[in-house]
């Protein structure tokens, strides 16, 4: 029985380091720009079809199709984000609402007619391949894809504490009149933001690409998620969204072990009410007004 | 000799609600200029539109015979006009070294970075002791001098300083107007917003007074400060 | 009798051919065929597209094949098609706008949910239903007079499927004393889920069912489920799936190392899909299910498998494509006993159904009071060498039983 939990809680874990990922790239464009990318799943889910693609078409690996993803996302934010985004960066909330939204149903209209509605999922024998850890069976997939995005979280937090263009990333989350003060070049900065957060997206979406069927319609399930993590996990804090990803990841495990895997959501959002009502700014935000 | 900078009819604002209205304005290299007023007279629009934050209506802005009234903000602080923005402004979470070393990241100044930073601490030895704590737990004096010492670090020519004196302490107001005269002294041309009309009058060599979002009355600082207007509106005599 | 024949034949030749007796070589029709002078036109509801477009094309295949066969025989049928994209509640507006296309008579619609959506539809507008596949009892159950069932109710499958699984020899280590059941938690699976409970319980196997775990549809990870269900150390499993997440519970299984003495789903389709034995290849071995199928030794199979080998050389003729043929059958029977293309005709038609060769195993096709065909068999099938085989009724049988199930690790 204790083999079923330990099984169950590290797995969990695992999933959750890669739901963190996801979190962060959202965090980040919330942080830097204070809007909220509706379109995020959709990110994640365009990274999904990379990384199947890249199999399907290329017989790519995974480490290959992660950076291709990367690669991609990338792009995709800073343009988006310089042509349109910086465009409504002055406009009132209920717009950029609508661009995002826009933006999510364009994408998955896409990818569905790109693609079909039907699932696609990556065959291959490294699908069965496990470490076994004593009497524990650790799904080598998932801990590589773990590993990778703890890797890639850790990556971005030094980058943004150690370099230059980082450090400016944070001056304008943290005051936007400040870095126009001193010439920082917002548009410019913002544009960095967004792609840095659709390629978080883009590289947690080729990551899991090899676990679960991909299909167009998964966007909304994993921008739910990010929302939840990042509001327990608290808004603008890198560290918060990966505690947050692991609680979110081993909540919806133990919900399922202890109750019924249908109740997976519901001590997830249990959880996200009860943040909000007693310790709104999350778990590790700050009581700084955003 | 042309004027370091040069305002012409400018008006600024929005909807109808001018904060700006055909405000002229010379500056010349070298000078300390003051412009006061009460609040929500238009000082800090007025800074914010010579930077670039604030889009102009119409009228003109030159700096060192450039026309800038379009300009985005980070074009005209490469061209040397840095600014000390009301409030400060400071990046709270970041380190006093960070703020600065951000203020120093413009093409013009990045090259002399170490130099500049050895500057600013020179002029503010209380700010090397602090140089890894955060800024935003600084207290009000420290806070003002790294937003002085950040905007030194881009090499300006010119530094627009919005109410630097607001809610310091007697001691660090005679310290900070202190440090801008000497700055001033050091070459540095110096446009000066304020509230306290005393002070800013001292050092500046002229002043523009703004009220209601027009210059109402203009001058040598010496004559200003003998005007019965200003005597009674802004001094209390 | 020559198969040659029927292949190169002309309608001409055959309508010859019948009214000389030698009707025997072609398709059973009955003795009198008159040259039908307008077309019938059938709408077909089917999910074509979303998570159950893998069978649903299956069903589609075989359809599309009887309407060749049965066109070369001079039976002129129309057909059209509406994809229900796998949501349940569109079998009405696929029904609807079939009728409103001049449809006079439908089939479909191979989800349960969706049939009973379209059967309201249908019952509206009096015209009649063939459901090709839909398992549901409930479909039988509601008072539809326009509907007429050609498939086995799951409770049906599950009791003459359980009962043949019950028969298998025990020994070798193989003897089963407890089980889980996985189902997906829908319509279907809720239904079958019950209904293998019950049954295992009715018959006396002296199997306890130790628990029963549903997952959702949509579900992408099943890793919890099967953990849970490795947890209960049952001796065997039993999953009420679709292929999708067939596929999802062997590999989970695998990687979980959880090696049962079998696999068995009355019931569930997936692990006789192309698509199933595709994805995992030697790890698909050994599954077993219970599902109607067709009799590989009657002669009509043998020309609809001989037919369909040349046409579709690359699919699988499985029980939904096979179900998709029958319902032709069933169409164009009627339809030529008739002699009309309105709906109420078909109707009567229909109910007076007697169709004695058909490839599907079982007594005729005939429908009773309620609009269900009683006399479909269920035999018992295990995958062997990457395809479903027969392994009982042993009249039916193609190949022996391996039990207990190889261990995954194992299999070279």
């Amino acid at each position: 029985m204790i083999e079923l939990y330990a099984g169950v809680a590290i797995n969990g874990l695992m999933i959750g380091a890669v739901y963190a990922l996801v979190a962060t790239g959202l965090n980040l464009i919330f942080g830097v720009m204070r809007v909220v990318n509706f379109a995020h799943g959709e990110i994640v889910v365009g990274g999904m079809y990379i990384g199947y693609g890249a199999w399907a078409l290329l017989g790519l690996p995974t480490s290959v199709s992660v950076a291709l993803a990367a690669i991609v996302m990338f792009g995709f934010g800073y343009c988006f984000q310089r042509l349109i985004g910086n465009q409504f960066a002055n406009r009132p909330q209920h717009a950029q609402f609508v661009l995002y939204i826009s933006l999510a149903l364009i994408i998955t209209g896409g990818l569905a007619m790109a693609f079909g509605p039907d699932p696609r999922s990556i065959q291959s024998a490294a699908s069965f391949s496990v470490y076994k850890i004593g009497s524990l069976r650790v799904d080598a997939t998932r801990l590589q894809a773990a590993l990778s995005a703890a890797g890639v979280i850790l990556a971005l937090w030094l980058w943004l504490r150690f370099s230059l263009t980082g450090k400016a990333l944070q001056a304008a989350s943290q005051n936007i009149i400040g870095g126009r003060a001193i010439g920082i070049r917002i548009d410019h900065v913002f544009a960095i933001a967004t792609g840095i957060g659709f390629a978080c997206a883009g590289i947690a979406g080729a990551l899991i690409a090899p676990l679960y069927d991909t299909t167009p319609y998964l966007s909304a399930d994993f921008t739910l998620i990010a929302f939840i993590i990042v509001i327990v996990g608290g808004l603008a804090s890198l560290p918060g969204a990966m505690l947050g990803g692991l609680i979110i990841g081993l909540v919806e495990g133990l919900a399922a072990i202890l109750f019924d895997p249908s109740a997976k959501s519901l001590l997830s959002y249990g959880l996200l009410i009860a943040i909000l009502l007693f310790r709104p700014m999350g778990l590790l935000g700050k009581r700084r007004a955003l | 000799m042309t004027p370091l900078l040069s305002i012409k009819n400018l008006s600024a604002g929005y909807h109808g609600a001018l904060a700006l209205i055909k405000v002229s304005l010379t500056l010349n290299e070298g000078e300390t200029v003051a412009v006061v007023g009460g609040n929500g007279a238009g000082k800090t629009t007025l800074i914010r539109t010579i930077a670039g934050m604030v889009p102009s209506t119409c009228g003109e802005i030159w700096f060192q015979n450039a026309d800038i009234t379009q300009a985005r903000n980070d074009v005209i602080c490469e061209l040397g006009l840095a600014q000390v923005p009301e409030g400060r402004q400071l990046f709270p979470d970041l380190s006093v070294e960070d703020n600065l070393n951000l203020g120093g990241a413009l093409k013009r100044s990045r090259h002399s970075r170490r130099q500049n930073l050895e500057r600013v601490f020179g002029l503010f030895p209380r700010l090397q002791e602090r140089r890894r704590q955060m800024a935003g737990t600084l207290s009000g004096g420290e806070q003002q001098m790294v937003a002085i010492g950040r905007a030194l670090m881009a090499e300006p020519k010119l530094v627009m300083m919005d109410e630097p004196s607001l809610g310091l302490s007697p001691i660090m107001v005679e310290m900070m107007f202190e440090t801008i005269a000497q700055l001033n002294r050091d070459g540095l041309s110096i446009l000066l917003v304020e509230q306290n009309v005393t002070e800013s009058l001292a050092l500046a060599t002229r002043g523009y007074v703004l009220e209601n979002a027009e210059v109402v009355i203009e001058g040598r600082s010496a004559d200003l400060l003998k005007d019965d207007r200003i005597r009674r509106a802004y001094l209390g005599l | 009798m020559t198969e040659s024949k029927f292949y190169s034949t002309t309608r001409r030749n055959l309508l010859m051919a019948g009214a000389s007796g030698l009707i025997g070589s072609g398709l059973p029709m009955p003795a009198v065929l008159r040259a039908q002078t307008s077309a019938l036109k059938v709408g077909v509801i089917l999910p074509l597209s979303g998570v159950l477009s893998f069978p649903g094309i299956a069903t589609q295949r075989g359809t599309d094949l009887a309407v060749r066969m049965f066109g070369d025989e001079g039976v002129k049928l129309e057909v059209s098609y509406a994809d229900t994209e796998s949501k349940p509640e569109n079998g009405r507006l696929a029904a609807e706008k079939l009728i409103r296309d001049g449809a006079t008579i439908l089939i479909g619609a191979w989800d349960s949910g969706a049939t009973i959506s379209a059967a309201q539809a249908a019952e509206a507008a009096k015209v009649p239903l063939v459901v090709n596949v839909g398992s549901a009892p409930q479909i039988t159950e509601q008072g539809f007079t326009q509907l007429f069932r050609n498939f086995p109710p799951s409770s049906e499958i599950v009791a003459k499927g359980v009962a043949l699984f019950k028969d298998l020899p025990r020994g070798n280590g193989f003897d089963p004393k407890s089980a889980v059941v996985l189902h997906v938690n829908d319509t279907f699976g809720q239904a079958t889920g019950g209904a293998v409970k019950a049954v295992f319980e009715k018959l006396g196997l002296g199997i306890n069912i130790l628990d029963v775990i549903s997952y959702d549809a949509r579900a992408r990870d099943l890793s919890i489920e099967v953990a849970k269900a490795k947890a209960t150390g049952a001796d065997l499993v039993l999953p009420i799936t679709r292929v999708n997440d067939a596929i999802l519970i062997v590999r989970e299984m695998i990687k979980q190392d959880y090696n049962p003495m079998a696999i068995y789903g009355p019931s569930s389709p997936g692990p006789y899909e192309k698509a199933f034995t595709d994805a995992l290849g030697k790890f698909a071995d050994e599954y077993m299910t219970s599902v109607p199928w067709y009799d590989p030794t009657t002669e009509i199979a043998k020309k609809v498998l001989a037919r369909w080998a040349k046409d579709q050389p690359n699919d699988r003729f499985e029980l939904n494509s096979g179900f998709g043929w029958e319902s032709i059958q069933v169409v164009a029977d009627a339809f030529t006993r008739a002699k009309s293309t309105k709906s109420e005709d078909l109707h009567a038609a229909l109910k007076a159904t007697n169709i004695k060769d058909h490839p599907m195993a079982g007594g005729p096709i005939a429908f009773d009071a309620k609009g269900q065909n009683t006399n479909i068999a269920i035999p018992l099938l295990q995958n062997q060498k990457g395809a479903p085989v027969v392994i009982a009724p042993a009249a039916a049988a193609g190949a022996k039983v391996k039990l207990p199930m190889t261990k995954w690790a194992d299999r070279a």
